[in-house]
Protein backbone atom coordinates (compact mmCIF):
# COMPACT_ATOMS: atom_id res chain seq x y z
CA UNK A 1 0.00 0.00 0.00
CA UNK A 2 1.33 3.87 -0.68
CA UNK A 3 0.94 4.76 2.86
CA UNK A 4 4.43 3.35 3.19
CA UNK A 5 5.92 5.98 1.08
CA UNK A 6 4.15 8.72 3.42
CA UNK A 7 6.51 9.37 5.86
CA UNK A 8 4.95 13.25 6.82
CA UNK A 9 1.10 11.20 7.51
CA UNK A 10 3.22 9.48 10.08
CA UNK A 11 5.05 12.19 11.20
CA UNK A 12 2.00 13.86 11.86
CA UNK A 13 0.18 11.07 13.58
CA UNK A 14 3.51 10.63 15.92
CA UNK A 15 3.44 14.65 16.53
CA UNK A 16 -0.65 14.51 17.80
CA UNK A 17 0.46 11.59 20.13
CA UNK A 18 3.56 13.04 21.64
CA UNK A 19 1.22 16.17 21.89
CA UNK A 20 -1.44 14.57 24.35
CA UNK A 21 1.17 12.07 25.81
CA UNK A 22 2.69 15.43 27.14
CA UNK A 23 -0.67 17.01 28.00
CA UNK A 24 -2.13 14.08 29.69
CA UNK A 25 -2.89 14.12 33.58
CA UNK A 26 -2.08 10.68 34.51
CA UNK A 27 -2.48 9.12 38.17
CA UNK A 28 0.62 7.51 39.90
CA UNK A 29 0.79 3.89 39.93
CA UNK A 30 -0.21 3.55 43.28
CA UNK A 31 -3.61 4.91 43.05
CA UNK A 32 -4.14 2.69 40.21
CA UNK A 33 -3.27 -0.43 42.03
CA UNK A 34 -5.48 0.62 45.00
CA UNK A 35 -8.47 1.50 42.42
CA UNK A 36 -7.65 -2.30 40.95
CA UNK A 37 -7.90 -3.83 44.74
CA UNK A 38 -11.08 -2.17 45.62
CA UNK A 39 -12.83 -3.25 42.32
CA UNK A 40 -11.79 -6.72 43.04
CA UNK A 41 -12.80 -6.60 46.33
CA UNK A 42 -16.23 -4.99 45.42
CA UNK A 43 -16.69 -7.80 42.70
CA UNK A 44 -16.11 -10.58 45.25
CA UNK A 45 -18.21 -9.15 47.56
CA UNK A 46 -20.89 -9.31 44.94
CA UNK A 47 -19.78 -12.52 43.98
CA UNK A 48 -20.01 -14.00 47.47
CA UNK A 49 -23.44 -12.21 47.91
CA UNK A 50 -24.78 -13.76 45.06
CA UNK A 51 -24.10 -16.73 45.68
CA UNK A 52 -25.89 -16.62 49.51
CA UNK A 53 -28.39 -15.31 47.89
CA UNK A 54 -28.98 -18.45 45.20
CA UNK A 55 -27.98 -21.17 48.68
CA UNK A 56 -30.84 -19.34 49.81
CA UNK A 57 -33.35 -19.35 47.29
CA UNK A 58 -32.49 -23.28 46.58
CA UNK A 59 -33.01 -24.04 49.82
CA UNK A 60 -36.66 -22.24 50.08
CA UNK A 61 -37.63 -23.93 46.61
CA UNK A 62 -35.96 -27.38 48.26
CA UNK A 63 -38.50 -27.02 51.29
CA UNK A 64 -41.41 -26.35 49.40
CA UNK A 65 -40.67 -29.50 47.29
CA UNK A 66 -40.91 -31.18 50.03
CA UNK A 67 -44.69 -33.26 50.84
CA UNK A 68 -45.36 -32.33 53.79
CA UNK A 69 -47.58 -34.99 56.67
CA UNK A 70 -51.54 -35.64 55.60
CA UNK A 71 -53.88 -32.87 56.54
CA UNK A 72 -56.12 -34.95 56.98
CA UNK A 73 -56.77 -38.64 59.89
CA UNK A 74 -55.63 -41.83 58.40
CA UNK A 75 -57.95 -43.93 56.31
CA UNK A 76 -58.36 -47.57 56.93
CA UNK A 77 -57.08 -49.92 54.81
CA UNK A 78 -60.21 -51.25 53.63
CA UNK A 79 -62.99 -48.28 53.70
CA UNK A 80 -66.56 -49.68 54.80
CA UNK A 81 -68.52 -48.76 51.20
CA UNK A 82 -70.85 -45.91 51.38
CA UNK A 83 -74.90 -46.35 49.52
CA UNK A 84 -73.93 -43.56 46.65
CA UNK A 85 -76.54 -42.73 44.08
CA UNK A 86 -76.06 -45.23 41.51
CA UNK A 87 -78.60 -47.21 38.95
CA UNK A 88 -80.72 -49.64 40.35
CA UNK A 89 -79.53 -53.34 40.48
CA UNK A 90 -82.61 -54.03 38.17
CA UNK A 91 -81.76 -51.69 35.54
CA UNK A 92 -77.83 -52.27 36.01
CA UNK A 93 -76.32 -55.77 35.08
CA UNK A 94 -74.15 -56.64 37.77
CA UNK A 95 -71.10 -59.38 38.11
CA UNK A 96 -71.95 -62.72 39.12
CA UNK A 97 -73.29 -63.01 42.85
CA UNK A 98 -71.07 -64.50 45.60
CA UNK A 99 -73.15 -65.15 48.54
CA UNK A 100 -70.35 -62.75 50.77
CA UNK A 101 -70.74 -59.63 48.38
CA UNK A 102 -74.42 -58.87 49.73
CA UNK A 103 -73.36 -55.99 51.94
CA UNK A 104 -75.82 -56.01 54.49
CA UNK A 105 -74.75 -58.70 57.11
CA UNK A 106 -77.27 -61.41 58.18
CA UNK A 107 -78.92 -59.14 60.69
CA UNK A 108 -81.06 -61.35 62.84
CA UNK A 109 -83.07 -58.69 64.00
CA UNK A 110 -83.50 -56.45 60.86
CA UNK A 111 -85.46 -56.93 57.95
CA UNK A 112 -83.53 -55.62 54.83
CA UNK A 113 -85.60 -54.76 51.79
CA UNK A 114 -85.32 -55.34 48.55
CA UNK A 115 -82.69 -52.93 47.02
CA UNK A 116 -82.07 -51.26 50.38
CA UNK A 117 -80.03 -50.95 52.99
CA UNK A 118 -80.44 -49.71 56.28
CA UNK A 119 -77.31 -49.99 57.61
CA UNK A 120 -73.79 -49.91 56.47
CA UNK A 121 -72.07 -53.10 57.41
CA UNK A 122 -68.93 -52.89 59.28
CA UNK A 123 -65.51 -53.74 58.79
CA UNK A 124 -65.48 -56.02 61.25
CA UNK A 125 -68.58 -57.85 59.86
CA UNK A 126 -66.89 -58.07 56.36
CA UNK A 127 -65.33 -60.50 54.59
CA UNK A 128 -64.66 -59.07 50.72
CA UNK A 129 -65.27 -55.89 49.92
CA UNK A 130 -68.45 -55.35 47.27
CA UNK A 131 -67.90 -55.28 44.21
CA UNK A 132 -71.59 -54.48 42.96
CA UNK A 133 -75.25 -54.58 44.31
CA UNK A 134 -76.36 -57.83 44.05
CA UNK A 135 -79.19 -58.64 41.70
CA UNK A 136 -82.98 -59.42 42.67
CA UNK A 137 -82.30 -63.02 43.20
CA UNK A 138 -79.50 -63.01 44.85
CA UNK A 139 -80.77 -59.96 47.16
CA UNK A 140 -83.68 -62.46 47.84
CA UNK A 141 -81.93 -65.38 48.23
CA UNK A 142 -79.34 -63.65 50.72
CA UNK A 143 -81.60 -61.18 52.80
CA UNK A 144 -84.02 -63.97 53.64
CA UNK A 145 -84.36 -64.34 57.47
CA UNK A 146 -83.34 -67.29 58.59
CA UNK A 147 -85.96 -69.47 60.19
CA UNK A 148 -86.29 -70.44 63.16
CA UNK B 1 6.19 -5.38 20.15
CA UNK B 2 7.00 -9.07 20.37
CA UNK B 3 6.97 -10.45 24.01
CA UNK B 4 7.58 -13.56 24.65
CA UNK B 5 4.59 -15.52 26.52
CA UNK B 6 5.20 -16.25 29.59
CA UNK B 7 3.33 -18.24 32.12
CA UNK B 8 3.85 -16.25 35.38
CA UNK B 9 1.23 -13.53 35.44
CA UNK B 10 2.68 -9.79 36.22
CA UNK B 11 4.06 -9.25 39.81
CA UNK B 12 2.89 -6.23 41.45
CA UNK B 13 6.04 -4.74 40.87
CA UNK B 14 6.45 -5.70 36.77
CA UNK B 15 2.90 -4.25 36.83
CA UNK B 16 3.58 -0.90 37.97
CA UNK B 17 6.57 -0.56 35.79
CA UNK B 18 4.24 -1.53 32.70
CA UNK B 19 1.70 0.92 33.91
CA UNK B 20 4.78 3.83 34.04
CA UNK B 21 6.74 2.91 30.64
CA UNK B 22 3.35 3.27 28.92
CA UNK B 23 0.45 5.20 30.28
CA UNK B 24 1.93 8.20 28.79
CA UNK B 25 2.21 6.54 24.67
CA UNK B 26 -1.12 4.74 25.20
CA UNK B 27 -2.81 7.66 26.07
CA UNK B 28 -1.29 9.82 23.11
CA UNK B 29 -2.13 6.86 21.17
CA UNK B 30 -6.20 7.04 22.47
CA UNK B 31 -5.78 10.87 21.88
CA UNK B 32 -5.53 10.66 18.60
CA UNK B 33 -8.27 7.50 18.44
CA UNK B 34 -10.70 9.36 20.27
CA UNK B 35 -9.98 13.22 19.25
CA UNK B 36 -10.55 13.83 23.23
CA UNK B 37 -7.50 14.06 25.88
CA UNK B 38 -9.97 13.80 28.91
CA UNK B 39 -11.79 10.75 27.28
CA UNK B 40 -8.73 9.48 26.60
CA UNK B 41 -6.97 9.83 30.33
CA UNK B 42 -10.01 8.27 31.74
CA UNK B 43 -10.51 4.88 29.19
CA UNK B 44 -6.24 4.56 30.08
CA UNK B 45 -6.91 4.61 33.52
CA UNK B 46 -9.63 2.57 33.72
CA UNK B 47 -8.49 0.36 30.52
CA UNK B 48 -5.09 -0.32 34.02
CA UNK B 49 -7.61 -0.68 36.59
CA UNK B 50 -8.94 -3.51 34.91
CA UNK B 51 -5.75 -5.02 33.77
CA UNK B 52 -4.48 -5.21 37.19
CA UNK B 53 -7.04 -7.84 38.19
CA UNK B 54 -6.40 -9.69 34.98
CA UNK B 55 -2.38 -9.39 35.28
CA UNK B 56 -2.20 -13.05 33.99
CA UNK B 57 -4.03 -11.80 30.54
CA UNK B 58 -0.93 -9.07 29.85
CA UNK B 59 0.92 -12.52 29.19
CA UNK B 60 -0.78 -13.55 26.39
CA UNK B 61 0.58 -13.33 22.34
CA UNK B 62 -0.78 -10.15 21.64
CA UNK B 63 1.06 -8.22 24.77
CA UNK B 64 -0.17 -6.19 27.53
CA UNK B 65 -0.24 -2.87 25.35
CA UNK B 66 -2.72 -4.31 22.61
CA UNK B 67 -4.67 -5.26 25.36
CA UNK B 68 -4.85 -2.08 26.96
CA UNK B 69 -5.49 -0.65 23.62
CA UNK B 70 -8.31 -2.55 22.76
CA UNK B 71 -9.97 -2.14 26.51
CA UNK B 72 -9.46 1.45 26.54
CA UNK B 73 -11.38 1.79 22.67
CA UNK B 74 -13.90 -0.47 24.38
CA UNK B 75 -14.86 1.52 27.30
CA UNK B 76 -15.03 4.81 24.93
CA UNK B 77 -17.16 3.12 23.22
CA UNK B 78 -19.60 2.34 25.69
CA UNK B 79 -19.25 5.94 26.52
CA UNK B 80 -19.92 6.97 23.21
CA UNK B 81 -23.45 4.82 22.98
CA UNK B 82 -24.90 6.09 26.10
CA UNK B 83 -24.26 9.77 25.18
CA UNK B 84 -26.15 8.98 21.74
CA UNK B 85 -29.47 9.40 23.35
CA UNK B 86 -28.11 13.23 24.39
CA UNK B 87 -28.04 16.18 22.64
CA UNK B 88 -23.97 15.58 23.52
CA UNK B 89 -22.84 14.00 19.91
CA UNK B 90 -19.98 12.21 19.03
CA UNK B 91 -19.46 15.13 16.73
CA UNK B 92 -20.17 18.29 18.68
CA UNK B 93 -18.05 16.51 21.38
CA UNK B 94 -15.45 15.83 19.45
CA UNK B 95 -14.60 19.66 19.46
CA UNK B 96 -11.80 20.06 22.00
CA UNK B 97 -12.38 22.51 24.52
CA UNK B 98 -8.95 24.40 23.76
CA UNK B 99 -8.78 23.65 20.63
CA UNK B 100 -7.67 27.05 18.71
CA UNK B 101 -7.94 28.59 14.90
CA UNK B 102 -4.75 27.62 12.87
CA UNK B 103 -2.82 25.80 15.52
CA UNK B 104 -0.25 23.18 15.02
CA UNK B 105 -0.83 20.62 12.56
CA UNK B 106 -0.86 17.63 14.30
CA UNK B 107 -4.04 19.20 16.11
CA UNK B 108 -5.29 19.67 12.52
CA UNK B 109 -4.89 15.85 12.05
CA UNK B 110 -6.43 15.36 14.83
CA UNK B 111 -9.44 17.25 14.03
CA UNK B 112 -9.57 15.02 10.65
CA UNK B 113 -9.88 12.42 12.47
CA UNK B 114 -12.87 13.09 14.26
CA UNK B 115 -14.66 13.94 10.98
CA UNK B 116 -14.00 10.02 10.52
CA UNK B 117 -16.23 6.94 10.91
CA UNK B 118 -14.40 5.08 13.98
CA UNK B 119 -13.49 2.10 12.64
CA UNK B 120 -11.68 4.00 10.25
CA UNK B 121 -10.23 6.16 12.83
CA UNK B 122 -8.99 3.60 14.81
CA UNK B 123 -7.82 1.35 11.91
CA UNK B 124 -5.58 4.52 10.54
CA UNK B 125 -4.32 4.97 13.95
CA UNK B 126 -2.94 1.98 14.79
CA UNK B 127 -1.48 1.79 11.01
CA UNK B 128 0.47 4.92 11.08
CA UNK B 129 1.28 5.29 14.74
CA UNK B 130 1.18 2.32 16.58
CA UNK B 131 2.90 0.56 13.33
CA UNK B 132 0.45 -2.63 13.03
CA UNK B 133 0.55 -4.33 9.89
CA UNK B 134 -2.82 -5.47 8.10
CA UNK B 135 -2.55 -8.73 9.68
CA UNK B 136 -1.90 -6.98 13.63
CA UNK B 137 -4.90 -4.57 13.31
CA UNK B 138 -7.13 -7.20 12.13
CA UNK B 139 -5.87 -9.55 14.82
CA UNK B 140 -6.79 -6.32 17.59
CA UNK B 141 -9.61 -5.37 16.28
CA UNK B 142 -11.59 -8.56 15.16
CA UNK B 143 -12.00 -7.03 11.89
CA UNK B 144 -10.72 -9.21 8.49
CA UNK B 145 -7.75 -8.55 6.65
CA UNK B 146 -10.06 -7.31 3.73
CA UNK B 147 -11.85 -4.43 5.55
CA UNK B 148 -8.95 -3.35 7.47
CA UNK B 149 -7.35 -2.45 3.89
CA UNK B 150 -10.49 -1.05 2.69
CA UNK B 151 -10.61 0.79 6.07
CA UNK B 152 -7.06 2.28 5.80
CA UNK B 153 -7.74 3.12 2.08
CA UNK B 154 -10.86 5.13 2.82
CA UNK B 155 -9.04 6.61 5.69
CA UNK B 156 -6.42 7.37 3.99
CA UNK B 157 -7.74 9.35 1.02
CA UNK B 158 -10.51 11.22 3.54
CA UNK B 159 -7.35 12.12 5.09
CA UNK B 160 -5.41 13.69 2.64
CA UNK B 161 -8.39 15.35 1.42
CA UNK B 162 -9.28 17.15 4.85
CA UNK B 163 -5.62 17.94 5.32
CA UNK B 164 -5.70 19.49 1.40
CA UNK B 165 -8.68 21.23 2.21
CA UNK B 166 -7.34 22.85 5.63
CA UNK B 167 -3.92 23.83 4.07
CA UNK B 168 -5.68 25.80 1.50
CA UNK B 169 -7.84 27.21 3.85
CA UNK B 170 -4.73 28.52 5.96
CA UNK B 171 -3.36 29.85 2.99
CA UNK B 172 -6.02 31.77 1.70
CA UNK B 173 -6.02 33.44 5.22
Amino acid sequence: MNEHSDPSLRALFRAAADHGSREAATLPVAQVVERGRRAHRRRLALGTATAGVVAVLGLATAASLVPGPAAGPALPATSPSVPGPGPSPSARPGPPPRETEDAAPPDHGSATTYGQRTRPPTTSDRTTPPTAPPSTATTMATTAPPQG
Amino acid sequence: MKRETRELPLTVEEFEAFYVQSVGRLTGQLYVMLGDLQEAEDVVQEAFVKAWNRRRRLDRDSGPEAWIRTVAWRLAVSRWRLRRRTADAWNRRSAPPHAAGPGPEHVVLVDALRTLPAQQRRTVTLHYLCDLTVEQIAGETGLSASTVKTHLGRGRAALADRLKDTEQEAGSR
